[in-house]
């Protein structure tokens, strides 16, 4: 009799473990997806604005491939400093689609596996997405 | 030869008892299998988004930079 409370026990913490693991992957998934898609949205509107304060000066410039130039020349800094974040959220991406056949294919113990991973990849771009937002060059 | 009553009791409580375990481990699957369900299109439209990143950027960044020429361009035809 001891040991059906024993198998009961751990079936139950397995099927809890697995159900939790699934939920975080996907409230992570979800908040990943926000902050990626405010900081392309922040990207966006940031270009515009070091566009307008380029105008001035690519407006003197005589044809259009000058001034796209100097456009392309104003934006680059930007761009640059972008670019490490990107690397981030490219790097996270094979994380992510590793999990999503994991969780298709009911591998939860795969999935279970990826979840520190696929959580601390999203931290850390989390961190550099708003790092970037409050220091990129201006 | 009868069986005892306690026997019988003692059966009865161990198929109870079993039920209640298969309903249990029943109920715990299918709520593993509906949080699965919920995160399966959740992780692939994330995979989806952030596979294509790198990609807006560029697109965006070119259609910035070519919106900004055109305005300048269409002023100075304009004599603005």
């Amino acid at each position: 009799m001891t040991g059906a409370p024993l198998i009961l026990a751990f079936l139950s913490t397995c099927l809890v473990g697995c159900a939790s693991a699934y939920q975080t992957l996907g409230s992570t998934a979800d908040t990943f997806l926000l902050r990626v898609d405010r900081f392309e949205v922040y990207n966006a509107a940031r270009r515009r604005e070091i566009l307008a304060e380029a105008k001035p000066s690519c407006a003197t410039k005589a044809t259009a491939p000058d001034v796209e130039a100097c456009f392309a020349a104003a934006i680059a800094p930007f761009e640059a400093s972008r670019r490490p974040v990107s690397a981030c959220i490219d790097g996270a991406a094979p994380l992510v689609r590793a999990a999503e056949k994991a969780v298709e294919a009911k591998d939860a113990k795969v999935a279970a596996g990826l979840l520190p991973e696929v959580a601390a990849g999203a931290a850390k771009c989390a961190l550099k997405i708003e790092a970037h937002m409050k220091t990129e060059v201006k | 030869m009868s069986i005892p009553v306690w026997v019988g009791t003692a059966l009865g409580l161990a198929v109870d008892l079993g039920k209640m375990v298969a309903a249990a481990i029943e109920g715990r699957m299918a709520d593993v299998e509906a949080s699965r369900l919920v995160a399966v299109p959740k992780l692939r439209a994330l995979a989806d988004f952030l596979a294509k990143h790198e990609e807006r950027e560029e697109a965006d960044a070119t259609a910035a930079v070519r919106e900004a020429t055109e305005e300048v361009m269409h002023e100075k035809r304009e004599g603005i």
